[in-house]
């Protein structure tokens, strides 16, 4: 069911980390995240990209109508578990 | 969108604007009711004017809604609907029947009164603004209809005793214009926006996708 992404051991001291899970929509696709609530929440766009196969440049993600700033955490953002983002194609151009 | 931290709060006290993604956001079907939702939260109808910078077709406009708070019969601020295009030779009322789904829509949200016929009367006004005279330049036009507007814009007007003053052709020439594009580095710069690309991204561990949720 779960897919993890790390190898990586943990050290039995260090304290488990409270994640959120977020949901990523696109044109009614939807895709489930669960993530550490203190990191960057790049690292959860970038992946999802991954997942898709588009270009992070490509695409703004909104949550809750705003632009997220991509360099902020979850808790930065108020995220909490449900929360959904939404992914759209730039179309920002044009003259 | 930093054009709206150069201007006093109070003034912005007054206004409400959307993001520029959002009016074609919510042409589309899995959107369009997130966000009127998002626009609930902006309050339209305390405000006396409600900015909508437009990216359609590849093309910015801006449309203002004025006066959302008075009654549709106010003699002094009739509410309607302006849409500031600096092409009209493409045909800017194509926007229309869309504007007025929009404010259907937000009446409909917050429970308003208005009847679908009253609001079928708001008028929806291109007035004759400015043309861009490249291809490349109605981002910036949008931009300064909307400082030029904030700036000048009457404490009352009726629409019904025509445009307010300054909306005519000879608004403001094309070097003004070249002159605040060179300006626009000078805008302030919220610190939230900006994306922190300093530090690299951390290591997979920080999330992992959940396959066949629910």
């Amino acid at each position: 069911m779960v897919k993890g992404l790390s190898g990586r051991k943990k050290p039995a001291e260090e304290p488990v980390l409270p994640k959120v899970t977020i949901c990523i929509a696109q044109d009614g696709d939807e895709v489930y995240f669960r993530y550490v609530r203190n990191k960057k929440i790049q690292n959860l766009l970038t992946l999802y990209c991954k997942e898709k196969n588009i270009d992070y440049r490509s695409v703004e993600f909104l949550f809750n109508g705003k632009r997220i700033a991509t360099g902020r955490n979850a808790n930065q953002l108020g995220m909490v578990d449900g929360d959904q983002i939404d992914v759209m194609t730039h179309n920002i151009g044009g003259g | 969108m930093h054009i709206w931290r150069a201007f006093p709060e109070e003034k912005m006290n007054s206004i409400a604007y959307f993001d520029p993604l959002w009016f074609e956001l919510y042409t589309n079907k899995h959107y369009g009711p997130k966000v009127v939702d998002w626009i609930k939260a902006k309050s339209v109808f305390s405000k006396k004017y409600v900015f909508v910078p437009i990216v359609m077709w590849s093309h910015w406009s801006l449309l203002i809604f004025c006066h959302m708070s008075e009654s549709p019969d106010s003699k002094t601020n009739t509410p309607c609907m302006l849409l500031l295009d600096s092409l009209h030779a493409i045909g800017p009322t194509r926007l229309e029947s869309i504007a007025r789904r929009l404010l259907f829509d937000m009446h409909v949200s917050e429970e308003r009164l208005e009847s679908k016929e009253q609001l079928k009367k708001m008028r929806f006004l291109i007035p004759n603004v400015p043309q861009q005279k490249n291809g490349d330049e109605c981002g910036f036009y949008v931009l300064y209809y909307i400082k030029l507007f904030l700036e000048s814009a009457p404490e009352n007007f009726n629409i019904s005793e025509g445009y307010p003053y300054f909306m005519k052709k000879e608004w403001f020439t094309e070097e003004e214009v070249e002159s605040f594009c060179k300006n626009l580095d000078t805008l302030p710069v919220d610190l939230n926006d900006l994306d922190d690309d300093s530090a690299s991204v951390d290591s997979g561990d920080s999330v992992e996708l959940i396959e066949n949720f629910r």
